[in-house]
């Protein structure tokens, strides 16, 4: 148990100081730049040349965000699955489990060739 | 000091340490959550909040349920939440909101939730047990648990997602082939 | 490999499979195919008869919770309550499908999806109510919101449904966070998330021990937060009007019945067979029940007095009869049956004719559907006795019976709960009922009074068309209504030897 806090506080240590020393490296090595305002804007009169990075997205990521955690769902059941099978293959018990999954995904996939069906999958013009 | 002279003598754990830091964390990611004006920000404090509640759940042995916690929730759903942030193009709230009477009110009953709950915690006699099985946490042990006894709740999660499929479809797909 | 007797799980099972195959169907099929409708209702048909034949086979009268089969560990448990409880979402499922039709052409929305989802809502009901594991009640639970919110928002070109389906969706994901909560205490309190196991830590017998007194209470009462949410009591009420205005009518009708048979038939369930016994620990969750009960028929009913629409009117009246049925949870405190939900017929009574009654009148409502916004004003139904004579009669025999005149269920139904809280030991509260009742009248009048006295403003009867299968559900409701009324025995005898032989 300790052992693996170790590797893990490890780990862990490493994802705090990576990023940080890429920054801060960035900031300590890279070209000097003027920091004034105008020097970094390209000349334009009138017309601002940059607006707010918030654009609106439109609704069709959601949609296939949505769908992904779905499915995303579905795949991390199936690994202890595979894990639990594995023992068990070829027994009775080992072909519950199977026929399980298969309900699973069965009822999964009718969801699937609904999307399908519905135009889910393909991306509005 | 003392903490840290604690874990040097041996007199305090590691992982109560450990527990500490991540619930503190945690308590504080949410409070962002809640309070900061900016929905982006939150978004962020709610990744934090995920990845501290993993911590404790690696601290609880449950090894599998740490990976779930950061693949779906600190992964896909805080992804989903700022794709939802960007469609609606939150701005940050402007000043105002609720009157202060409100949030004393949601403040007290929130408070009162807390103590209603964690009274009993501190007086809580946990049964006295051994260190956890040896599988305790792992991935077979939930398989096991997962497609035996639990076999009957999962084939029906199956059609709650069938169903938010559904509803996804039907609510976020612009044209609807009729 | 679990346990696993087949036909236990048949009530569930066989509306699942049904949604599943005809939702593959639904987008590749037009929006005007009769077909899939006349399938969905056999299908539907199907699932009152399974539980009609399991409970013919073990017999009508006995042990409300002697099973017929359990599957799983506690996770499937059909006993005689669930079977009671399957017919009950059946019917309404059944006539809420009977005027669903009539309603799309109607309201211009042609979504084939809602059949399968009508099926799919079925077996989560269904589930629900046929478990004694809480692991499988709340899945159960999760299957029938996530499709009602669904069937909510069916028709998203309307701004109301939209409202409807957002408004419960968030509040009901609210009252989900507060359910699993409720039950992560309840597992630390007790070890145990079966409901025989929780008994058991309750009494002190068995398997089950109880850790900590206060933190089993504190999970008891988030649970009941999260049930009187889906049940509509007050102060948990605000998204039923909305919603019930919002959402298409027949989902209405079948929300207002289904959803609520189901969330008492949980409750019935857990309060009955998980907390009774110790009296130390019924005593604290008694008063709970009854302050929630006397609230939700007061603030119901007084709610309902100034509305002016017809769904908007019986979305609060179904709030108040939300009151009527937990008045029926509350357990004796003395006598014979100290510590017992001595309601529990009462309560299973009252549930059918209020399915039959309300139904009825969400299918008066939703064949006033059109394109307009004020379809189910009340100024629509004026002098509807003039031009539609029959239709009227119906409506008003489903109001009649809201009210509770006798000889209709509406009436016996009410009779029965008032008497178990005397039987009870709770004449006060008794009292508040029968002046929450007289209240309540008041808004039903005057819709009947407008129907059968006022003059018609505008030529209904050119608009109105009442179509075959909506006609035999609106004659099958009546004549329930009645036969409940006038001869309350054939369904209460047996639900009354249920619940007395009960083992608790």
């Amino acid at each position: 148990m300790s052992q693996n806090l170790l590797a893990f506080s490890v780990l862990a240590a490493l994802a705090v100081i990576t990023p940080i020393a890429i920054l801060g490296l960035s900031y300590v090595a890279g070209p000097a730049r003027s920091r004034r305002v105008t020097d970094l804007t390209p000349y334009e009169c009138g017309v601002k040349p940059y607006h707010s990075a918030r654009g609106r997205f439109s609704v069709k990521f959601y949609l296939v965000a949505m769908l992904f955690i779905i499915f995303d769902v579905e795949a991390v059941f199936i690994y202890p699955w595979a894990r639990v099978l594995r023992e068990r293959a070829g027994t009775p018990e080992g072909w519950f489990l199977f026929w399980v999954m298969m309900i699973f995904l069965g009822v999964l996939t009718v969801g699937f060739v609904y999307e399908w069906g519905r135009g889910a999958l393909e991306w509005d013009r | 000091m003392s903490l840290v002279a604690g874990v040097v003598l041996g007199a305090i754990s590691i992982q109560w340490v450990a527990f500490l830091v991540l619930a503190v964390v945690a308590i504080a990611a949410a409070l962002v959550v809640v309070l900061h004006r900016s929905p982006v920000v939150g978004a962020m404090g709610l990744v934090t909040n995920f990845l501290c509640i993993a911590g404790i759940y690696v601290l609880l042995n449950a090894y599998f349920f740490a990976a779930l916690q950061v693949i779906i929730y600190a992964g896909a759903v805080v992804v989903l939440i700022t794709f939802v942030i960007m469609l609606l193009n939150l701005q940050p709230e402007a000043k105002g909101g609720p009157g202060v009477v409100p949030v004393a009110l949601a403040a007290l009953l929130g408070l009162a939730l807390i103590a209603v709950v964690g009274r009993p915690l501190l007086e809580y006699a946990a049964p006295e047990a051994g260190p956890p099985a040896p599988d305790f946490g792992t991935v077979a042990q939930v398989g096991e648990a997962l497609f035996t006894v639990y076999f009957y709740p999962f084939l029906a999660v199956s059609l709650a997602l069938l169903s938010a499929m559904v509803g996804a479809v039907l609510l976020a797909k612009r044209r609807l082939e009729d | 490999m679990p346990e696993f007797q087949h036909f236990a799980a048949l009530p569930t099972l066989v509306p699942a499979a049904f949604g599943l195959v005809f939702l593959v169907f639904a987008p590749f099929i037009g929006s005007d195919k009769k077909w899939m409708w006349a399938f969905t209702t056999a299908a539907m048909g199907l699932t009152i008869l399974i539980p009609a034949i399991i409970l013919s086979k073990i017999g009508l009268y006995g042990d409300v919770l002697e099973t017929a089969g359990v599957a799983g560990q506690y996770m499937v448990r059909t006993d005689r309550l669930a079977l009671w409880l399957d017919i009950l979402f059946g019917i309404a499922g059944l006539l809420a499908l009977l005027v669903t039709p009539a309603y799309l052409e109607r309201a211009n929305s042609h979504r084939p999806e809602i059949y399968p989802l009508f099926l799919i809502a079925v077996s989560g009901m269904t589930a629900m109510v046929g478990s004694d594991h809480l692991v499988m009640i709340f899945v159960g639970l999760e299957v029938l919101s996530i499709t009602l919110y669904v069937m909510c928002g069916l028709a998203r070109e309307r701004a109301v449904q939209v409202e409807a389906a957002l408004k419960y969706f968030l509040l009901g994901a609210f009252s989900t966070s507060f359910l699993v909560f409720g039950l992560a205490l309840i597992l630390g309190a007790t070890g145990r998330l079966d409901i025989p196991g929780i008994a058991g830590a309750v009494l002190g017998v068995g398997a089950g021990t109880l850790w900590n007194e206060t933190l089993l209470l504190a999970g008891l009462a988030l649970f009941l937060i999260a049930f009187a949410f889906k049940v509509g009591a007050v102060p948990f009420h605000f998204w039923v009007p909305d919603v019930y205005q919002g959402a298409p009518t027949p989902v209405t009708a079948f929300m207002a019945a289904g959803t609520k048979a189901a969330a008492f038939g949980v409750l019935l369930r857990v309060l009955y067979a998980g907390f009774s016994g110790a009296e130390t620990i019924v005593d604290r969750w008694a008063p709970v029940i009854a302050g929630l009960a006397v609230a939700t028929m007061v603030v119901g009913n007084v709610l309902a007095l100034v509305q002016t629409r017809v769904k908007r009117l019986l979305a609060y009246s179904s709030v108040a009869h939300a009151g009527y049925l937990l008045l029926a949870l509350v357990p004796a405190t003395s006598g014979a049956h100290a510590g017992e939900i001595v309601g529990g017929p009462a309560l299973l009574f009252y549930l059918f004719t209020y399915t039959f009654m309300t139904v009825g009148a969400f299918i008066v409502a939703a064949l006033f559907q059109s394109d307009r916004e004020d379809a189910d004003h009340f100024a629509q139904f004026a002098g509807l006795w003039h031009r539609r004579p029959l239709l009227a009669a119906a409506m008003g025999v489903f109001l009649l019976s809201l009210t509770g005149i006798p000889p209709l269920g509406g009436f016996t139904g009410k009779y029965v709960i008032f008497l178990s809280v005397l039987d009870a030991g709770h004449p006060v509260l008794a009292a508040i009922m029968a002046i929450a009742a007289v209240i309540g009248a008041a808004y039903y009048l005057r819709v009947l009074m407008l129907m059968f006295i006022a003059q018609p403003e505008e030529d209904l009867a050119a608009r109105l068309v009442t179509p075959g299968p909506a006609r035999l559900a609106l004659a099958v409701a009546v004549v329930a209504t009645f036969v409940l009324g006038i001869a309350p025995f054939v369904l209460y005898d047996p639900l009354l030897t249920v619940m007395r032989a009960a083992a608790f």
